[in-house]
């Protein structure tokens, strides 16, 4: 009846998202108009925040209801069960961000309505990225993630190492992009499709000599994301980046990046992948890669984390394990001859990332509350529990979790990452795995006996940063919810599985809502 | 008359461009050239578009006769000159951060030679 209205208000829009931009404009609009910068702290705070909770209400408000999976956008973005547990994970990284910055803020010497709102832009970038559906979609929702936090990496003006560490970051991720969109170009060329969904079937129906171009095409998006979540061997500038950004950015990088990478992978690797290739199950080439990425990433990682002195450089090589670990998952999902295993294996998948979110940025929490202006890293835990025995607390559960051990959400975690792959078939790789982990656990119980066996180096401030509430509230949710994990986990393991059943079950087209112009009739 | 941009020229001026930005990347030192060179890989990537989503259009766009269904394949058959408009945005802006970043580097080591920038090697 009213066209214009309809066109103005006919798209259906991603709420969260909307949210988060609305969110980070608001940061950024206070922080300009502020007289003094230390009394708009705490309104960019909660706007911050309150920014995050709406998306967090509005994707519950989505998940519930009579809920069938549907793509918005014009087939750019697809709403379902999957994407929004990612969404939810992205957020419970940004809103560990939001609180471990509000006391570390001072001393990266910039407002925090700048920081915020990159990291919400970031953030939001990292919604559409774990919900978007066809390549033009991948490619921009990258680049929204990666370009704020290239300026976060860098976002401590007064020190060369965050420079240095923005410097590596961009042109490393910069060039994988140029591979990643290289790869998307070469996968247009073949199947004439854009949209996951297509790119399988089309690539079934095509003749060989295409069929390698295309497979070459999927080969460097793969490599595209591997550089994302850091695997082996496109790990190099893991360590680096992580020491050298600011401590709450790279917490947020540890988390955030890590769901959206992995939520992008897998249902790229579910969707784009074709179900069968001539007449057999599509796997040995996929696998072969994924195979190996995923060995390497958790031998390397693990082997040179042993070695590290200062624990955030640890903490990035555990990081690099961790990737394998998932890595494991995404190749366990692929040698599931049925779909119902193989959304088995990304259940595993979902429910790691969530212990790994909390773990490790409780990890990256805790340093950012024992940094000083000398020390930036809070490498210095020695004797910890003298001085804070709660703080060691919290940081024993984080590391116990990452180690694996139970009675932590960490152990669940990996039972179902290592029982899934062993039931695929993927012995080896799981022997591997396990091998690993036992490393793994030596330096993180190594950490454990710096804070309580080892006295404090003279000198230390004592609790400097003890009014430091947003840290606090970080470290003390972070642990809970580590523990909780661990002694409870139906409840999340459960919508795990509810989230993966959506996506690697075979399912009918689903409906594009509210589409601008109608799909364009197949051109075969 | 003979087509003068055959797919094959096209495909190796793109191969062309590709390697002389992984080129750049990886060999260059100085981090504007490192900058242009990443730059010209997106540009490589263009072309590549460009050219995909012509030999489409030009197979994909015939037999429509309605005025609806030829706007429908006319969108669906440019979907890569699209891509390569989004490429183009995002490139612009890669260029700004990346300037930036040396512009902050340059500042604190008045020097944006990247081989002098290894504080964080321990």
């Amino acid at each position: 009846m009213y066209p214009l209205l309809e066109t103005l208000f006919g798209f259906d829009v991603f709420m969260p998202v909307v949210w988060l931009f609305l969110a980070a404009v608001v940061c950024v609009s206070i922080e300009l108009g502020a007289k003094d910068r230390a009394g708009a702290k705490l309104p960019i705070f909660y706007a911050a925040l309150g920014g995050v909770l709406l998306a967090f209400v509005s994707l519950f408000n989505t998940w519930g209801g009579a809920f069938e999976p549907h793509l918005i956008l014009n087939g750019g973005v697809m709403i379902d069960r999957f994407g929004l547990f990612l969404c939810a994970g992205v957020l419970i990284g940004t809103a560990l961000c939001c609180f471990t910055s509000l006391g570390a803020i001072d001393r990266l010497r910039i407002g925090l309505g700048d920081f915020l709102g990159l990291v919400l832009v970031a953030a939001s970038g990292m919604l559409l990225l774990v919900t978007s559906y066809d390549l033009i979609m991948i490619f921009l929702s990258v680049e929204l993630m990666s370009l704020a936090i290239y300026v976060l990496a860098g976002i401590n003006r007064s020190s060369g190492r965050s420079a240095e560490a923005a410097m590596k970051y961009f042109v490393m991720g910069a060039f994988a992009s140029g591979f990643l969109v290289l790869g998307m170009a070469l996968i247009y060329g073949v199947t004439q499709t854009i949209s996951l969904a297509e790119i399988g079937d089309a690539l079934a129906a095509k003749d060989n000599a295409y069929r390698n171009v295309a497979m070459l095409g999927i080969g460097m998006v793969v490599i595209g994301f591997a550089f994302k979540v850091g695997a082996v061997p496109f790990h190099q500038w893991v360590p680096d980046v992580y020491t050298g950004a600011p401590t709450p950015v790279t917490g947020f990088m540890a988390v955030a990046v890590k769901f959206a990478a992995f939520g992008a992978l897998g249902r790229f690797v579910v969707e784009a992948f074709p179900d069968t290739l001539g007449g057999e199950k599509f796997s040995p080439f996929g696998m072969g890669m994924f195979w190996a990425i995923a060995a390497l990433s958790m031998v390397i990682g693990n082997w040179l984390a042993v070695t590290q002195e200062n624990v955030k450089r640890m903490l990035a090589y555990s990081s690099i394990a961790h990737s394998g670990y998932l890595l494991m998952g995404i190749v366990a999902m692929q040698a599931y001859p049925d779909s119902l295993g193989s959304s088995d294996a990304m259940s595993a998948i979902l429910f790691y990332l969530l212990v790994y979110a909390f773990g490790t940025g409780g990890a990256f929490a805790l340093l950012t509350w024992t940094a000083t202006d000398s020390n930036e890293d809070g490498g210095d835990l020695r004797g910890l529990a003298k001085r804070s025995p709660g703080m060691a607390l919290a940081m024993s559960i984080f590391m116990l979790s990452l180690a694996g051990i139970p009675l932590t959400g960490g152990f669940i975690g990996k039972y179902m990452l290592f029982s899934s792959a062993i039931e695929a078939g993927e012995i080896w790789l799981a022997v591997i795995g396990i091998l690993a982990s036992i490393v793994g656990a030596f330096y993180y119980l190594r950490v454990i006996v710096l804070m309580y066996m080892k006295d404090p180096t003279p000198g230390e401030a004592e609790a400097k940063n003890a009014d430091d509430w947003g840290v606090r509230f970080a470290l003390l949710t972070a642990s809970i919810a580590t523990v909780v994990l661990g002694l409870m986990p139906n409840p999340f393991v459960a919508r795990a599985e509810n989230a993966s059943v959506t996506i690697s079950a075979p399912q009918q087209p689903a409906p594009v809502l509210n589409a601008a112009i109608p799909a364009a009739p197949s051109r075969s | 008359m003979e087509e003068l941009f055959t797919p094959t020229k096209v495909l190796i001026l793109s191969g062309a461009l590709m390697s002389i930005g992984v080129y750049g990347v990886l060999a260059r030192r100085n981090l504007i050239v490192m900058l242009m060179s990443l730059e010209m890989m997106l540009v490589a990537v263009n072309v590549v578009l460009v050219l995909f989503s012509r030999m489409h259009a030009s197979e994909g766009m015939a037999g429509h006769v309605s005025q609806h269904t030829y706007e429908a394949a006319f969108l669906g058959a440019h979907t890569g000159q699209i891509f390569t408009l989004m490429i183009m945005t995002v490139a612009a802006g890669e260029v700004g951060v990346g300037l930036a970043i040396l512009v902050a580097l340059y500042r604190s080591r008045n020097s944006i030679d990247v081989d002098q920038a290894r504080e964080l090697r321990l």
